[in-house]
């Protein structure tokens, strides 16, 4: 029986390095590593690697600096409020970055609408009337630095400590607090709560240290060059191998990131999404008082402000300020290039809804069988005990997005294997080597917060093995699985870089088109893709959030 | 309940799955029995070739399975597609991409000649010189220039006074390392020589030109005052002008024997062994008419007719002026350039 349930862990796992990592494999593969490229390419390396390395650390720190005071003051609000801010907090996870990053430059900028017009208040600006010397004034801001790429990144995905801190929280007994309190007084309640937080925000923090990595989008936009861009590099040059190679560099980190992140959070059993979760322990803290609660909004204003707040006000000055003029071109595009931002959605609307829909549902099966297959890996894996070695499968989160999808051409464009790159499934196989890593370490989470006892007081009522997963294990872990589900689909249904090189002819996908789209647009253009982007994603995930939020959570 | 849904959820999400697979099966079998089909890959913003493509459906019955590009993926995109997919091609015809990568591709036989009575219609028009990939639709890559922060006189005229210290720190050009600036780049090095060009990034360098995410990204930049001037192209261009904005258009490089505007035309090439042919033959003899290149000059994408009747016939936006200089490029001279130019911008521009 034991050594059964091995063989079909060993398969399991084989499975899912297959399915992450065989296009790397394929890219490395394919075109044959040259050792005179590869040294070229590598001595150009270490300043890129040092800086996406800086720009992650940053991350990792602002997302600490967000999540954990976040969590802390959110969750002692009361429900009502909780759930409004909470759901505010999880908004910020469905913006894609590089929108955040084009938000910056237009308020934050040398001339951003909010830093100049600060600048000219507190009396920086030029004391002249010459209409030139007031125009060229700007200031010497520091968006196109790396340390910003960390900012926004760390704001993009604060969430996910704030997450795992509400999580490791909610299951604290609060009666060790009040024993410290007695004890030691605030000190004493201040150490017992860094020893009960540290490790699932450390945890949580590192996973954003390993994310940011690997991001391209946003430090292209703010001008910073990143390992990412020396990639991008070898890829033009036509060397693939290299391309894959340089990606490798960044693996070890990725690795030990990813790995020590994932280790710590399930060692502390923090689930993955707490803030839907509504577990309540037994003794709980007690609700805060208005200045908790006024200080709870204040923090959360401030946490969404990055991801949130400035991409809406940014949106909203695009679409408010566009001047309106007449038509110059002709053809069905002429109302998206040249009119308002109603207009210019509908124009958008009608080009891409069928790339909407097909999105929505591609990214919702890929999100589902995601999730499904996850769940089947990480149960035969940590019933042989192996769990933790799928914690390898982070390591994919290190390869560049353009060498998934050129190794997947490699790997599938022969034979009758071309069936399969011909169809939308080439797609779903691309999300997959990019985000099951994720899903696995989320679903791994919500498996284990499933308490042990309860499966075996199943089994000693007489359940068999499959039934004591669907009745117990499933029904407990629900919330985290549907946690799984909802960040497999925002990051699929946002992805671009690898879909845009994959997606068969004739059945484009909503990112890859808005991102089209947006690039030559004008204010009310740009404005009217990035909400069309926003609706697609949100649209589904609202109705099916909200129905089970308002069933289940903060209670 | 749990178990019904979770069954429920996998087997829906296999079934489709194998839909999706079939689907893509069946519809090939129906290409090759009855609905003529041609594979586009279209580097060409979406929003400019869309009614092109549309109408070529419309004439021929031919149905156009297309694959967009974006710039965000830069030359990283389609070309590197159609590189990765040379054993097993899926693609018939290739459009956009310019003349740089065409002659990439062409250098690695992923592309094949088009119909000898079609390059000899071509007249003087650019091309391959063995018809590889054929040019049309012409794209200036023009200086645009703040107006609020620069007065008439002090505006540059030519690329090379972007180098010129009093602009220094307000200047910016799309990132030469990638896609259309890699090829203008290379093309400075082919036609300037290497010492002036190799010149000209230094003075970039010491002017701190900043190195935009693309040619949209400079022109958001210049209208927003944040640069006073940099490199862009008429399409980006116009889109600044209809929008208001405070920016004019200048065509650089235009005196007596000044090396004149690079013109980024727009390519279209047969992929070799591409699955639909005789399709594919008739695709490009549409897009190579004077009455493409009209549709193209009055859309979104403001193009300058390069065919020898759309010459004649003074095919362009009303205004992009008649007797503009273009700069003369031997492209399979650019591409030979393009690692001595991509070694000089790391040298010089990021001091690696």
């Amino acid at each position: 029986m034991k050594v059964r349930i091995k063989i079909f862990a060993a398969l399991a796992i084989l499975l899912a390095g297959a399915i992450v990592f065989s296009p790397l494999l394929a890219a490395l593969g394919g075109t044959g590593l040259d050792a005179r490229h590869l040294a070229d390419a590598f001595g150009s390396a270490p300043r890129p690697l040092v800086r996406s390395i800086g720009m992650a650390f940053i991350s990792g720190l602002v997302s600490l600096l967000w999540g954990v005071p976040f969590a802390l003051l959110v969750d002692r609000s009361s429900p009502a409020l909780r759930r409004i801010l909470w759901s505010l907090g999880l908004m910020v996870l469905m913006v894609p970055p590089y929108i955040v990053a084009e938000a910056w430059i237009v308020l934050l900028g040398p001339v951003g609408k909010i830093s100049r017009s600060l600048a000219v208040l507190f009396g920086l600006g030029p004391h002249t009337t010459d209409p030139i010397e007031l125009a060229r004034f700007s200031v010497p801001g520091l968006v196109f630095t790396w340390p910003t790429v960390g900012i926004i990144m760390g704001g993009c995905l604060f969430p996910i400590v704030a997450l795992s801190v509400a999580s490791a929280y909610r299951r604290t007994d609060h009666r060790v607090f009040e024993s410290a309190r007695l004890a030691q007084g605030r000190r004493g309640v201040f150490q017992v709560a860094v020893r009960i937080l540290i490790a699932p925000s450390i945890g949580a923090a590192l996973l954003v240290f390993a994310a940011t990595l690997t991001e391209f989008a946003v430090p292209q936009l703010l001008r910073v060059r990143t390992l990412g861009e020396l990639i991008y590099e070898q890829i033009q040059n036509g060397d693939l191998a290299a391309a894959a190679a340089l990606g490798l560099s960044m693996l070890p980190l990725v690795v030990i990131a990813g790995a020590v992140g994932v280790v710590v959070l399930l060692r502390s059993r923090s689930a993955s999404m707490a803030g839907l979760e509504g577990e309540v322990p037994k003794f709980t803290g007690a609700t805060a008082g208005p200045p908790g609660q006024l200080a709870a909004c204040v923090m959360a204003v401030a946490a969404i402000t990055t991801a949130l707040i400035l991409p809406i006000i940014s949106l909203t000055w695009l679409t408010v300020t566009a001047k309106l003029p007449q038509a110059s071109s002709t053809g069905m595009h002429k109302l998206l290039r040249a009119s308002g931002f109603f207009d210019s959605l509908k124009g958008a609307w009608d080009l891409a809804q069928n790339d909407a829909i097909r999105t929505v549902i591609l990214a919702g099966v890929a999100a589902l069988l995601a999730v499904a297959l996850a769940v089947v890996m990480a149960r035969i894996a940590s019933s042989a005990g192996w769990g933790s070695s799928l914690g390898a499968l982070g390591a994919g989160l290190a390869v560049p997005a353009p060498v998934i999808g050129l190794g997947l051409i490699a790997l599938w464009d022969h034979g009758a294997a071309a069936a399969i790159y011909e169809s939308l499934v080439i797609v779903l196989l691309a999300w997959f080597a990019r985000f099951f890593p994720l899903v696995v370490f989320l679903v791994q989470a919500a498996l284990a917060r499933v308490p042990r006892e309860l499966e075996n007081a199943a089994a000693l009522a007489g359940r068999g093995p499959v039934e004591r997963i669907f009745t117990v294990t499933l029904r407990g872990a629900a919330p985290g699985l549907v946690a799984a589900w909802l960040v497999m689909y925002v990051l699929s249904a946002t992805e671009f870089s690898t879909t845009v090189l994959i997606t068969p002819p004739g059945q484009p996908l909503i990112a890859p088109s808005v991102v089209n789209l947006m690039r030559r647009g004008q204010d009310p253009e740009i404005a009217a893709c990035q909400f069309l982007l926003l609706a697609v994603v949100a649209t589904p995930l609202f109705v099916i959030a909200g129905t089970w939020l308002a069933r289940r959570a903060f209670r | 309940m749990i178990r019904r849904l979770f069954i429920l959820a996998v087997v829906l999400g296999l079934v489709t799955s194998i839909a999706l697979v079939l689907r893509a099966h069946l519809s090939k079998e129906r290409d090759t029995d009855a609905a003529p089909t041609v594979v586009l890959y279209c580097a060409t913003d979406r929003e400019i070739s869309q009614d092109l493509i549309d109408q070529f459906q419309k004439e021929t019955g031919i149905q156009v399975r297309a694959k967009f590009d974006t710039e965000a993926a830069k030359a990283v995109g389609l070309v590197q597609a159609i590189r990765q997919e040379k054993t097993h091609p899926q693609c018939d015809v290739f459009w956009g991409g310019g003349a740089f990568f065409n002659t990439i591709l062409a250098n690695d036989n992923c592309l094949t000649p088009a119909p000898t009575d079609l390059i000899q219609a071509h007249g003087n028009a650019p091309h391959d010189s063995q018809g590889r990939w054929l040019g049309f639709a012409g794209v200036y890559r023009i200086l645009i220039v703040n107006t609020s922060v620069l007065d008439p006189a002090s505006m540059p005229h030519s690329y090379a006074d972007l180098a010129d210290p009093r602009f220094k720190g307000h200047v910016g050009i799309a990132n030469p390392l990638f896609g259309g600036m890699a090829a203008h780049t290379s093309a400075l090095f082919s036609v300037l020589g290497e010492d002036r060009a190799r010149q000209w990034l230094a003075g970039l360098k010491q002017n701190d030109c900043a190195m935009c995410a693309g040619m949209a990204d400079v022109r958001d930049r210049v209208a927003s005052g944040e640069l006073w001037c940099g490199i862009t192209s008429t399409v980006d261009a116009h889109v600044a002008l209809i929008g208001q904005k405070p920016v004019k258009v200048i065509y650089p490089d235009q005196g007596p024997g000044e090396i004149g505007c690079l013109n980024g035309y727009n390519t279209v090439a047969l992929v070799a062994g591409g699955p639909h042919p005789r399709e594919a033959e008739k695709l490009l003899r549409f897009l190579m008419t004077t009455e493409t290149e009209k549709i193209l000059a009055q859309g979104p994408g403001q193009n300058i007719g390069q065919l020898p009747q759309s010459i004649a016939e003074d095919v362009r936006p009303a205004w992009i002026p008649r007797d503009v200089k273009t700069m003369n490029v031997d492209w399979a001279d650019a591409v030979k350039e393009y690692p001595v130019a991509t070694k000089a911008i790391r040298e010089i521009l990021l001091n690696q």
